[in-house]
């Protein structure tokens, strides 16, 4: 029992701080950083629980006796509330100085983004698929309300309107699979629909992977997959820059979260079935990501599309999942945490530059001698490009190089060699940036280093980012960034069938 | 003793890490110059002292029993599993004791030779970062390590040859230095991986790879053997990849000190030594060494005779006694070979500081034929460059001539009379462009005068003097081979040469000295003549025998068009041609799909919808199928 | 009987839907759902469903629907003023050509399917069995759902307080 009160400790802290963020938000003299700090501190006494939780935990149900088997507590749920809690925590630090700079920030937008966090552990621990629903739907709707924060702009309400009614639309498919899981399977906890399946191996389950593929659909849609990326794009430019920050990194993790916990173990028997459908989905997402991250002039803009094309090749890993690779979940996890710090530090100096100089919508051409003028900053970025586009000696070199592994072992080498090429054509969009930084005299003068929470939390992203390339054992002492690797795949034993 | 071991290697890293990151913090150059040099001194101080220790502590054990130092598991994959350890068996002894210890001295005599230049904080930098790859290639307990440390001296090479980088003759010097060693590593690494995939995963350290090559075949070993000895002929500049030693003089003098002395050049014998074992098993490669060896030193020596630059003289002259080592290893006298490694490293640090001095007198005058009479000026400096000479041209008692005289009676009684004889020819040569050297700058022009001479400090005089006292005396650990049994390396067996032989050889060799002596004397004593080319033999001498141009047109000028070629044809037209049309299509697809984006819901939701309705026929089909 | 009364729902059912979509006012739209939702109430009610009935009505026409038409006619909605749809025929066809699959693979997959159905238990859907079932077994995401709620309810509150921060 105490035990189980220990497990639930971390969610009900970010529920907890949800509240009182809520009521406190009726004080008008607080200032806009004390209210960010108490998020920070409520997530990361949450973070810290949830690490230690991480040592000990290895199956477990929370208040079995109440909520039955609904509320699952192992290893991988914790790790991925980990990546919630620290991408949560990180998101709020970086935009410290854009929090400032803008007048719509209050104390709700915090309430509502540890609602979001909320929904999102509850989604990591949900053992049962109306309960997943909620989750999504949780973590969705206050992020609906995020996105149109920005009361000047009318993108931004556009943006939200948008995400609204295709978000809903795309819901709508996840309940209907489930109601014809339940109506197959006639429960609808994930450890039931697999010893149907284990049971039942002579009876038609036509009905089943439909509702299998349903939820897929919207699942796909949350992570940005094309073809469902149409809003992808949209929603990203016109939401603030820290949630844009948020639901490129955090939102995404969430949702594999789910993916990974439904295809690994319960949809593992019929998933075969509709790996050709999955396999298509990936191709068509790395082609149209890229296609659409070239055509883009705002970096946000190609920031959101690369981000479909980096679902792209997690989708390859998914891929290499149904078809057999032993290690392709891990490979999605590393990538996972290696995408969320380059995209984290990404966007970070994006909105650092937002919060400084009153720049709306940051092109590419802003970025024209950029490093003359803050080399520092211009550094981070340079190495979060290479992150993103897979450079050798960042993480996201590991993450990509893993990805193909994962698929090469499933003999897929054409689709291995399609993402590689994908790699290439992202070259193209990320080196653009990094040539206009440097290539390109500066209009204005050098400035200072500003040394603040923001600044130094993106330098200490960059940092990482490196130390994952190159500190793989090149570092004494140090762990290396591919125990991560055996991190994730301890994690992912103990999800049990 | 584990601590001090990693200790020796690490220290120099940190500061001169310290080092880099106070220059580089520092730009309105606040940090005197005080600062950077007691940094720079404390730490080759402190690990020549625990060097020290760790000699005497080691010493009194039994050489089979070598210390190691294990850091870290740096590489562990399937069956490559590389860790960073530290190996301190006698031979690695003997070489950190003197790297350490020539080293300091050279970091003292550079504090004030460098003391006017802007980057003194950056020189300290490179010349600490130097001295700690040389001592990692050195404790290196597998080769990969081993190739770590090799790689960066040769980058610390080139950053010090490339120091005065605002001559572009310094640049090019320095990556010529650069791009061929890099020649050399090629075979190197080529060597390394036949070797670790012909091992089969049996382990990668020094002991277990002594233990596998047993069980290989022996045109596998010759074909490692051989390739690395490519790696070392590129380090220690022998036939045909010597070219970037006479170049890399265009660094700072203690630069060339410490290449030529303690580090870099002696990496390639030092490699050969470690891996003794593997070439005991193919003594053919061995011979092959030995020629390389010998016709380089013959060859330097030919070339020094007729140089004039007082640095490059003793370049080739470096050129030259390596060579001589190489004919020991080569031979299986590894133990001769390190001996003459070690005394040479004393002399040579000597001359070339001895030559800095000079330098610096006469305001970086560095043509011999401008000086003279500098007996009479620079007395310490004369005496210790005569005593530095009397060594390299095996005058007894001096050191030169115990661990020469070891490596030509070697050749000798192994029944390698062609060796033997070029060795004793080279011996002549050497003394007499060594004593060309004496005569024509301390000698000749009795009369000459020098108002501006520049007066020499102590940190310049100082070092010269504890290296003079050096190069007399180290030779006495080479009596009745005492060195030699010390190292313990696997050394091939000799015949024992009778009483009368012996006395027979060894006063052979002091004749021969003797005779070039008398001839620089009589060429030089007392008014010396540059060399003329007016006759072709001597023009090939002067130009070196035209290697540089030959490597040029050979190399240099072929990749060059081949490049320019590749650069205008293939990559401009054909490349970037596809290329562009690629691209061109690639982005133009792009732009046309962003148009889809049009931003309307309605039509994001058909996109929805119409996909979902796509997945479902597809499903239909795959249900169907099944 | 049953069928009879099953078969004048559905039809309601269908009628609302089809007038949602094709009525040119906004407010005989709204009507139409009024209709779909009181339709399916009633099929909860053939079910034997006396939960889900009155909470469909409660909730699904007494708030949903009536508060869809107060807000048409409160701002007044003209056909004029609105965004213009053009119900033609190509349309139409398109629009059944992308649904047909969606729904002929549910068919397909239905009509394989083993179903298999117990028959219902006594006091299946009263509002007591499903109080009982709703806070006990179903505890979890009954609570869930109230912080759901309540995310939701503050985020419209960001949401209209922001209108009249604007309008102001």
């Amino acid at each position: 029992m105490i035990w189980d009160l220990y497990l639930v400790m971390p969610l009900a802290l970010v529920f907890i701080g949800a509240l009182f963020l809520m009521l406190f938000s009726l004080v008008k003299q607080v200032e806009l950083t004390n209210y960010n700090l108490v998020t920070v501190a409520f997530l990361s006494v949450s973070l810290i629980i949830e690490l230690i939780i991480f040592q000990n935990v290895e199956h477990d149900y929370l208040f079995e006796t109440i909520f039955a088997k609904m509320f699952i507590v192992d290893k991988l749920s914790t790790l991925f509330n980990i990546l919630f809690l620290s991408g949560a925590i990180l998101t709020l630090l970086i935009n410290n100085n854009y929090f400032k700079s803008r007048d719509y920030y209050n104390g709700e937008f915090f309430a509502l983004l540890l609602f979001s966090i909320f929904g999102m552990m509850m989604l990591a621990h949900t053992n049962e698929l109306i309960t997943a629903f909620i989750s999504i739907e949780l973590a969705s709707i206050t992020l609906y309300v995020l996105v149109g924060y920005n009361h000047h702009s009318p993108k931004s309400s556009e943006a939200m309107l948008k995400y609204i009614i295709l978000g809903s639309l795309a819901g709508v498919f996840f309940i209907l699979g489930v109601a014809l899981v339940y109506g197959v399977v006639g429960s609808t906890y994930l450890g039931d629909i697999y010893s149907y399946l284990i049971h039942h191996q002579n009876s038609d389950i036509s009905l089943l992977v439909v509702g299998m593929m349903f939820m897929m659909v919207t699942l796909l849609f949350k992570i940005g997959a094309a073809p469902f990326h149409s809003w992808v794009v949209d929603v990203y430019i016109g939401s603030p820059f820290p949630v844009t920050m948020f639901m490129a990194t955090t939102l995404k993790i969430a949702i594999f979260s789910i993916l990974l916990r439904l295809f690994l173990v319960d949809f593992a028997p019929i998933y075969p079935l509709i790996l050709e459908i999955i396999k298509v989905v990936a191709i068509a997402t790395l082609l149209l990501g890229s296609l659409l991250a070239i055509a883009q002039t705002q970096l946000k803009g190609m920031l959101a599309a690369s981000s479909i094309v980096h679902v792209g090749y997690m989708l390859m890993a998914l891929y290499a999942i149904g078809v057999g690779s032993s290690f392709a979940a891990s490979a999605i996890i590393f990538y996972l945490i290696s995408y969320f710090l380059s995209a984290l530090g990404a966007f970070g100096i994006l909105s650092f530059l937002a919060s400084d100089e009153e720049k709306r919508h940051l092109s590419f051409d802003d970025f024209k001698g950029f490093a003359h003028e803050r080399p520092y900053m211009a550094a981070a970025m340079t190495i979060f490009m290479l992150s993103l586009a897979g450079f050798p000696s960042t993480i996201g070199f590991l993450g990509k190089f893993y990805i193909f592994m994962s698929v090469v072992e499933t003999g897929e080498i054409l689709l291995a060699g399609l993402g590689i090429l994908i790699a290439f054509i992202s070259i193209y969009y990320y080196f653009k940036l990094i040539a206009l930084m440097y290539f390109y005299p500066s209009p204005n003068p050098k400035k200072r280093f500003p040394f603040a929470i923001s600044t130094l939390l993106i330098v200490g992203v960059a940092l990482m980012i490196v130390w994952g390339g190159i500190g793989t054992g090149l570092i004494p002492f140090v762990a290396g960034a591919d125990g991560l690797l055996t991190i994730a795949s301890e994690a992912l034993k103990t999800i049990g069938k | 003793m584990e601590a001090l071991l990693s200790l020796i290697v690490i220290l120099p890293f940190l500061s001169a890490t310290i080092l880099g990151l106070s220059y580089l913090v520092d730009s309105k150059k606040n940090l005197s110059n005080t600062y950077y040099a007691t940094i720079a001194l404390t730490t080759p101080a402190i690990v020549t002292l625990l060097s020290f220790v760790l000699v005497f502590k080691m010493s009194t054990m039994p050489h089979d029993t070598p210390l190691y130092a294990h850091l870290f598991d740096w590489v562990k994959v399937g069956q490559l599993h590389i860790e960073m350890r530290f190996m301190l068996d006698r031979l690695s002894m003997i070489m950190i004791g003197f790297i350490t210890f020539i080293g300091t001295l050279i970091h003292i005599y550079a504090v004030e030779y460098m003391q006017s230049d802007e980057g003194f904080g950056k020189f300290f930098a490179y010349f600490n970062f130097f001295l700690g790859s040389m001592l990692l290639l050195v404790v290196a307990s597998n080769p990969i390590i081993m190739f770590i440390g090799w790689e960066l001296v040769g980058l610390a090479s080139y950053l010090l040859i490339g120091f005065y980088h605002k001559v572009s003759s310094n640049i090019t010097a320095a990556n010529k230095a650069f791009i061929v060693n890099r020649v050399g590593d090629f075979g190197f690494i080529v060597a390394l991986g036949v070797l670790f995939i012909a091992l089969e995963g049996q382990g990668f350290s020094f002991e277990a790879i002594e233990q596998g090559i047993g069980g290989l075949s022996h045109s596998t070993l010759s074909f490692v053997g051989a390739l690395l000895f490519v790696g070392a002929m590129g380090k220690s500049a022998q036939i045909p990849l010597y070219v970037w030693l006479p170049d890399a003089m265009a660094g700072p003098t203690p630069v060339s000190a410490l290449i030529h002395a303690a580090t870099m050049v002696t990496a390639g014998v030092y490699m050969v030594a470690r891996f003794g074992f593997l070439y005991n098993e193919i003594p053919h490669i061995g011979e092959f060494i030995a020629y390389i060896g010998a016709f380089s030193a013959l060859i330097a020596a030919l070339m020094a005779s007729f140089e004039r630059d007082i640095k490059k003289i003793l370049a080739y002259s470096t050129m030259s006694q390596l060579g001589y080592m190489f004919i020991a290893v080569g031979l299986g006298a590894y133990g001769a070979g390190i001996f003459h490694l070690f005394t040479h490293a004393f002399f040579k640090a000597l001359l070339f500081m001895g030559a800095g001095a000079v330098i610096i007198a006469l305001h970086h005058e560095q043509d011999i034929f401008k000086m003279g009479n500098l007996r009479k000026v620079l007395p310490q400096t004369f005496i210790a460059m005569l005593i530095a000479t009397l060594a390299i041209t095996s005058i007894p008692p001096f050191a030169g001539f115990f661990s020469k005289e070891a490596i030509i009676n070697h050749a000798f009684l192994s029944g390698h009379y062609t060796l033997w004889i070029i060795a004793m020819t080279t011996a002549f040569l050497t003394a007499y462009y060594m004593f060309r050297l004496i005569f024509v700058v301390f000698f000749a022009h009795s009369t000459k005068t020098y108002p501006h001479l520049i007066p020499l400090g102590k940190m310049i005089i100082y070092p010269l003097i504890v290296l003079a006292i050096g190069s007399a005396t180290v030779g006495f650990l080479g009596i009745e081979h005492g060195f030699a049994h010390f190292v313990a390396l696997p050394d091939r067996a000799t015949p024992a040469p009778t009483h009368l032989l012996e006395y027979g050889l060894m006063g052979l060799n002091i004749l021969v000295a003797l005779g070039g002596i008398a001839l620089a004397y009589r060429l030089f004593g007392t008014n010396p003549e540059p060399p003329k080319a007016n006759i072709p033999i001597k023009a090939l001498f002067i130009h070196k025998f035209y290697v540089d141009a030959l490597y040029n047109r050979l190399f240099v000028d072929t990749l060059r068009s081949l490049s320019i070629f590749f650069d205008r044809v293939v990559d401009g037209a054909v490349i970037d041609g596809i290329l562009g049309l690629l691209t061109g299509g690639y982005k133009d697809l792009g732009a046309k799909l962003a148009s889809f984006q049009n931003g309307t819901v309605k039509t994001y939701a058909t996109y929805v919808i119409l996909s979902v309705s796509l997945m479902s026929l597809a499903l239909i089909y795959l249900l169907e199928a099944q | 009987m049953e069928s009879i009364i099953f078969f004048i729902l559905a039809f309601f059912l269908l009628s609302g839907a089809i007038m949602i979509v094709f009525s040119k006012e906004s407010l005989y739209s709204a009507i139409g759902f009024l209709m779909v939702m009181i339709a399916m109430a009633g099929m909860f009610a053939l079910l034997h469903h006396s939960f889900l009935f009155l909470a469909q009505i409660l909730v699904g026409v007494g708030a949903v629907v009536v508060l869809s038409i107060m807000i048409i006619l409160s701002i007044n909605l003209k056909e004029e003023n609105q965004p213009k749809q053009n119900i033609t025929r190509k349309n139409i066809l398109f629009t059944t050509l992308i649904i047909a699959p969606i729904a002929g693979l549910l068919l397909y997959a239905i009509a394989k399917a083993p179903f298999a159905f117990a028959p219902i238990a006594q006091h299946f859907g009263t509002i007591e069995t499903m109080g009982k079932v709703l806070f006990t077994h179903w505890v979890l995401p009954f609570e869930i759902v109230s912080i759901l709620l309540l995310g939701a309810m503050v985020g419209a509150i960001v949401l209209s307080r922001r209108r009249l921060h604007v309008e102001s």
